[in-house]
């Protein structure tokens, strides 16, 4: 997977370069909008990285100039503005994704690995991962073999950490995911519900598959030595 | 300092400046004025004369007539009255001319021919006993300007009557006039464009405070949002008074936001501060020397947080700044208080139970309002709440509907959390404002600005926050929305 990252901040631009290439893709990088947009034009990208404010073309003119050339590779906007009118123009302009400076590495990856998946949407409708399967069209969940008792939210939660396993999830995320609450709140209720979470889940188990990342959020994932 | 602007999308015309439309309103006015005056005085003068001279034909025709009458057969006398009428007056001569029913001359003023228009032009012979009123105005063949009368005469002898005409020359009279209309003409001339200079006077003195005015409100800066003294203490007359009152207020408004500003962004940067000094003196005391990468990973881990909760606080911040800005659209809907009261607790269950807090919802209804900004007032309230709310404490969440409104409420979130000391009360809402002054609880202590961004949004919900406290029995908070009257 070949990704490029057209921003003009030297420290931005090296720490998602270095993020991409650790985690197995390769990342070219642009300073300008022009240079970026030779780059485009030249080569086969799956997904392009894009700052909005750049020095000699900024990013709605590079995304307008490729999308008039009909290269239609997913754009990720990187943006430290967020009124409503600067989504809505980027949207109309054919952006496919928006994330707001600042933001965390494993909030970057996740959106990132969203869009390069999209495409036919493929809902599994049972979640395997080591002995926890999720059956999604009944909201039941088990644990080797044993049903575990969860409340709606809590299946929610359970089965968005699943379907992404190996992303790190941020508290922000999960509570706009499963909550609905698209802001930031002070409080820590989005931790407390993800221990009795995973108190439920692995508790009795010796493998555990919910992780917390200080610092990041949580994860779900089957980790060899653990 | 630069003009303003023009208005776009006007004409590229500057409106006239208010002097000029005086000026040119007066003049208008008084020129009109002045010409119907004039007009009427030409007219009367005019008048004047043509019954003088009517009655100097009228006299003319009556002494023929009784000449003629007293001596029937004899013209010798009326001959002498016709004769010497060329010569009677200095100014006004006299031309008459007596004819038979016929037609033929019998008498008549030496140059009368050249002074009567052709017989068609004359005008109908009165009959016996009747004099001219007012004359007719006609001109000779040469062109001089004649007042003219004409008469029956009885001959006294029986027959038909003979026909007497008499024209007055009015030459004299004419060029008089003539010099009348023209110095009426420059009286008018002269007397408006005096006015109009007049007019220009007043309204220059008059206008003389709106300049003041304005010279006093060039000496607001940003820089110095005062002046030395309130322009509205100043006399001014009626019409700028309200003007200048109005100014004042603005001025005040102006220097409370920008007091406000600057005190807030003074408390913004202060509040940076404190997380980035802790980043910075950790990080940099873990750099002083070599340590285990378990150390680091620790300090990453911690550093991370810290960058998070800054990040929300930029976020709040940007919130709290496009609100005041009014650039936030409110999109508001009819809202189900049992089901956001429902989220909201759904969202705080696990916190709670955690805490040993018991949290009750209750209450029904719709209300206008926007859902998600709704949500995000409840949830600071209520994540507040169960924060200062200890084990084994209450903190209920209920809604009561307004019936005397379409869509109002009021919800109300009461706590156990020993209540807010009434020298607090003033300032909760207010932007980083906190009970307790040292900042040294981390974690679990809000930004500072949750009950701030609560009244900004019930303020932008045209609703407000109150707050009823009891210590050390805990706090209730209440939101007020007003919904559609």
């Amino acid at each position: 997977m070949r990704i490029l990252i057209i921003e003009d901040e030297r420290r931005s631009r090296e720490f998602l370069a270095k993020g991409l290439a650790e985690n197995g893709f390769v990342a070219d990088t642009a300073e300008d909008g022009q240079a970026g947009l030779y780059l485009i034009e030249d080569r086969q990208y799956d997904l392009v990285v894009l700052d909005v404010m750049l020095p000699a073309l900024d990013g709605w003119g590079v995304l307008r100039a490729m999308r008039a050339k009909g290269i239609e590779t997913p754009v990720l906007f990187l943006t430290a503005r967020d009124t409503v009118p600067d989504r809505v123009k980027g949207l109309e302009l054919g952006a496919d994704d928006y994330l707001v400076k600042p933001f965390a590495w494993a909030e970057f990856l996740a959106r990132l690995r969203t869009l390069l998946r999209r495409g036919p949407a493929r809902q599994a409708e049972v979640i395997r991962l080591a002995d926890l399967e999720l059956d999604l069209p009944r909201m039941k969940a088990r644990r080797g073999g044993k049903v575990i008792d969860l409340t709606a939210k809590e299946f929610q939660l359970l089965s968005l950490l699943a379907r992404r396993s190996g992303d790190v999830l941020s508290r922000t995320l999960l509570a706009e995911q499963v909550w609905d609450m698209n802001f930031s709140t002070d409080s820590n209720a989005v931790d407390v519900a993800m221990g009795r979470l995973r108190r439920k889940v692995d508790d009795g188990f010796s493998r555990r598959l919910i992780h917390t990342v200080r610092g990041l959020g949580y994860v779900m994932e089957d980790r060899e030595n653990d | 300092m630069t003009d303003p602007v023009p208005p776009r999308g006007r004409s590229p015309w500057r409106p006239l400046s208010l002097t000029v439309r005086l000026v040119l309103g007066y003049t208008a006015v008084s020129l009109v004025m002045i010409s119907v005056v004039a007009g009427l005085l030409h007219r009367g003068v005019y008048r004047n004369f043509e019954v003088e001279d009517a009655e100097l034909l009228s006299d003319n025709i009556a002494t023929l007539r009784r000449l003629i009458a007293e001596h029937p057969g004899d013209i010798r006398e009326a001959r002498e009255l016709v004769m010497k009428s060329a010569a009677s007056h200095q100014l006004e001569k006299l031309y008459g001319r007596l004819t038979d029913s016929g037609g033929r001359v019998i008498l008549e003023t030496p140059g009368t021919s050249s002074m009567l228009p052709p017989d068609g032009e004359l005008p109908p012979p009165l009959p016996a006993g009747r004099l001219p009123k007012l004359p007719h105005e006609h001109h000779s063949p040469s062109g001089v300007p004649l007042f003219l009368a004409a008469a029956l005469v009885e001959s006294g002898r029986g027959g038909p009557p003979m026909v007497y005409h008499v024209a007055l020359d009015i030459h004299h009279l004419d060029q008089w006039m003539n010099g009348y209309r023209r110095t009426l003409m420059l009286m008018c001339l002269g007397s408006t464009a005096a006015s109009g200079l007049v007019g220009w006077l007043v309204t220059r003195r008059g206008l003389r405070p709106l300049k003041a005015i304005t010279g006093a409100a060039q000496g607001v800066t940003a820089r110095g949002l005062s002046l030395a003294a309130p322009i509205g203490a100043q006399a001014w007359p009626r019409e700028l008074s309200a003007l200048a009152l109005e100014f004042d207020r603005m001025l005040d408004r102006l220097r409370q936001t920008f007091q406000r500003l600057s005190t807030f962004t003074a408390d913004a940067a202060h509040e940076f501060r404190t997380p980035l000094n802790n980043l910075l003196g950790s990080t940099s005391l873990m750099l002083s020397r070599p340590r285990g990468i378990e150390d680091y990973r620790t300090l990453l881990e911690s550093n991370a947080e810290e960058y998070q909760r800054l990040g929300q606080m930029i976020q709040s911040l940007l919130f709290l700044a496009r609100a005041d800005d009014s650039a936030m659209a409110l999109k508001p809907d009819g809202v189900n208080a049992a089901e956001a009261i429902r989220e909201v607790m759904d969202f705080f269950s696990a916190l709670a139970e955690e805490k040993g807090v018991m949290l009750t919802g209750s209450g029904d209804g719709t209300l206008q309002a926007d859902p998600g900004l709704l949500r995000m007032a409840l949830t600071n309230l209520v994540s507040n709440a169960i924060r200062h709310t200890p084990c084994g404490g209450k903190v209920s969440l209920s809604f009561l509907a307004d019936h005397g409104s379409r869509g109002g409420g009021v919800f109300t979130v009461e706590d156990e959390g020993g209540g807010i000391a009434a020298a607090h009360e003033a300032h909760i809402f207010e932007r980083f404002y906190r009970v307790d002054e040292s900042r040294t609880v981390s974690g679990s202590s809000g930004s500072g600005l949750g009950l701030a961004i609560v009244r900004t949004i019930m303020q932008l919900h045209g609703g407000g926050v109150s707050l009823t406290s009891h210590p050390p029995a805990g706090s209730i908070f209440r939101l007020h929305f007003p919904g559609v009257a």
